[in-house]
This record gives C-alpha cells, structure tokens and sequence, in this order.
C-alpha cells in the first residue's frame, strides 16, 4: 500500500509500506494493506512505518488526522518530526 | 544658456537615482519569488491531502456539518480582498480590486447583503478613500503569506458563518485574490470559500481529480475513529486553513511577479529618459557654444 506523511509545509515522506501504526483519539492502531477505508484523529504522539524495503521509519506529530482509502494511507499533521535513524 | 544645461542635468541626476532605486526594487522582487513559490509548492501536498480526505468523507457521509451546508436562501455574504500593502505593483492591486467590485455588484444584484473583508493596505485605501465601510483589514507581510495570517481568518470567517443572520452572521464566503501561474500571468479570481465547494476541478491536480473519479466510483464506507462529525470538526477547519493560506501564497507571489514586471519596466523607462536628457543636454550646450562663437566673432569683427 502506499502511504504519505504530509507535514504543513512539506512532504516528509511517500512510499509502499507493509504496516503503519498511528495513535488515534480511541488508541493505537495498526493499518495493513488492504485495510479498509478509515478516517481518523490522531493524538499528539508518535507513528511508525514500515516500508516494503527498509528500516522502520518513526516520527512523531503534534495533532493531525490519518485517512485510508484505496489501499492509499495519508498521515496529515501540523509538524512532523522524524526520529532515529530516518531522520538523518 | 548655462541654466537649461544645469535643469538638465539634474533631471539625468534624479533620474539616474530612481532607476537605482527601481533596479533594487526589481531585484528584491525577484529574490524573493522564489521563495515564495516554493511556499505555494511545498504547500500543495497538504492541501492536496486534506482536499481528498475533505471531498471523499462529505460526498459519501450526509453528515451535515455547519461549514458543507448550503443554504439556498443566502441573504448575506462576506467577501474577502486580498490585496498588497505596498504600491509600486502595476495594477496588481486595482485588477483585484476591479474583480471584487464586479463581484459585489453582483452578489448586491442578487439581494445579499455584503460583508467585507480586506487584506493589504492598498485595499483600505481604497475604500477609505471612498467612504464605503468594512469590516475588518489585515495589513502587513502581503508579500510573505503566513499561515497564523489563514488562520486567523478563517476563525473570523467561520465564527460569521456560525453567527445567524439576524446577528449579523453570512450565509457564504467569498475570496478574491490573484492566481499565480506564471511570472507573465497572474489572474485576479474569486473563490466561494464557504459552505465548501469541496471539489474543486482547478485546485484539484489531474492526478487526485482521477482518483477521486475512481472512489465515486467504488464507494467505500469509512471506519471512522471517533466519528464522522467529530472527523470533519478537525479536518475541515484545517481544509479552510490549508485553502485561505494558497490563496494568500499566491497572492504573495503574485504581487511580488507583478513588482519585479513593474520595477523592471520603470527602470527601463528611465533608462529612455536619461538617454532623452543626455540628447537635449547636448544640444543646449551645442547651442551655448554656437551662440558664444558667434558673440566672438561679430565682437571681432567690430574692432
């Protein structure tokens, strides 16, 4: 599936994951490919990507909200900050 | 004589100080466009994401929500102008001006009431100078679009919608700024902001307006976390956000496009009239020179 982390002012990062984890208002979820549609709130807080090819990408973000539709994830914020060793 | 040589050469003067004040002019301009199309770029994948959630949640969800209703019967509308704060930009803020006042002439044809909104100085004076009243302006960084600037409009906005007529609220929201397409072109265009227009075949890239076309298609039911009300509560206020901030970067850009073309005409134009003056000076010293010849030759002669 593909997904893409949009920060307010930029693109922060596109690509085909295996799993994405976000935390929504109602707890953390896991999305898979394939998962259906899902539109949510994020908490302030830390997500994780996992790409088809790669080491784990993980950020955080003050508020945003996470879309699902079409096999195609959006992870919308404010701010986005990568962490460890994606953010180099 | 002397004198005429002397007035102009102090037009070749002055005129050789503005020309150095417009080719500055133009060259801050054109530092800066940059800048600020790169701002309206890295602004549209934002956008562009908030775009399809917005217009795939509200097309499949009759979720009613304050900021998607329509109201048939509009009896008042804001209109927002988005002008520069600083002259010196051609017509940049006349054509949106020239825009907005054929669009509230409309809007009044139509029985509403308007409300307006004002960006820049330029447009205060404008209806300063007028006498006609306004609502509120916003004056300061026309050239660098800030997104507290969006901000804090669509909270102005928003809080006008929600407010009832009787209490002096709007029925819809107008923008009129100017579209940057290319540093020859900027157009002056209006916007309905609100209650949202959600897809918008110009803002939409051809790319996102076909996946769209496709999930109409598919019609997936959203899982939404808490639920759908509470969702568009936090996505559209961000929408409005995203979509007030590119109109004001374009605006920006295209004030700044619209400096640099005039600074840059005003230059050359200066450029003309100094060669104009060198012209006219050499001729009055020519003519100095001739006249001081033939006094010596007839006072020769006399002797």
């Amino acid at each position: 599936m593909i997904v893409e982390v949009v920060a307010l002012d930029r693109s922060v990062w596109t690509g085909t994951a295996r799993q994405v984890r976000v935390r929504t208002t109602e707890g953390d979820i896991g999305i898979l490919p394939g998962h259906e549609a899902v539109a949510g709130i994020l908490k302030p807080g830390g997500f994780a990507v996992d790409p088809v090819d790669g080491a784990r990408i993980e950020g955080t973000i003050d508020a945003g909200f996470v879309f699902m539709d079409n096999n195609r994830v959006t992870i919308v914020a404010d701010n986005v900050e990568l962490t460890g060793s994606a953010a180099a | 004589m002397g004198a005429q040589i002397r007035v102009y050469r102090n037009k070749i003067s002055s005129t050789k100080s503005m020309k150095k004040i417009f080719k500055a002019m133009e060259m801050i301009a054109t530092s800066r466009i940059n800048k600020s199309r790169q701002k309206v770029a890295a602004a549209r994948p934002y956008a562009n994401a908030l775009t399809r959630a917005v217009s795939q949640v509200a097309t499949q969800h009759n979720v009613s929500h304050v900021l998607t209703t329509r109201t048939d019967d509009v009896r008042r509308s804001a209109v927002v102008i988005m002008t520069s704060d600083r002259g010196l930009a051609g017509s940049y803020s006349s054509n949106v001006l020239k825009e907005a006042e054929s669009l509230m002439e409309l809007l009044r044809e139509q029985g509403k009431d308007v409300k307006v909104y004002l960006v820049g100085r330029k447009a205060q004076a404008y209806f300063d100078f007028r006498r006609r009243p306004f609502e509120r302006n916003w004056t300061g960084d026309t050239d660098n679009a800030k997104a507290e600037l969006a901000r804090e409009l669509r909270e102005v906005l928003v809080g006008d919608l929600e407010t009832p007529y009787e209490d002096g609220g709007v029925d819809e929201i107008h923008v009129v700024y100017t579209v940057f397409r290319s540093m020859v072109v900027q157009e002056p265009r209006v916007l309905r902001l609100l209650p949202l227009e959600v897809v918008d075949a110009n803002a939409l890239t051809d790319e996102v307006a076909r996946e769209y076309e496709d999930i109409e298609e598919s019609g997936h039911n959203f899982e939404f976390e808490p639920n759908p009300e509470e969702f568009l509560d936090a996505v559209l206020p961000r929408y409005i956000d995203a979509r007030l901030y590119s109109c004001l970067a374009n605006a920006a850009t295209s004030e700044l496009a619209a400096r640099q073309r005039a600074m840059k005409s005003a230059g050359d134009n200066a450029d003309e009239l100094i060669k104009k003056y060198t012209r006219l000076m050499n001729n009055a010293r020519q003519a100095e020179i001739t006249t001081e010849l033939t006094e010596i030759v007839s006072g020769a002669e006399a002797l």
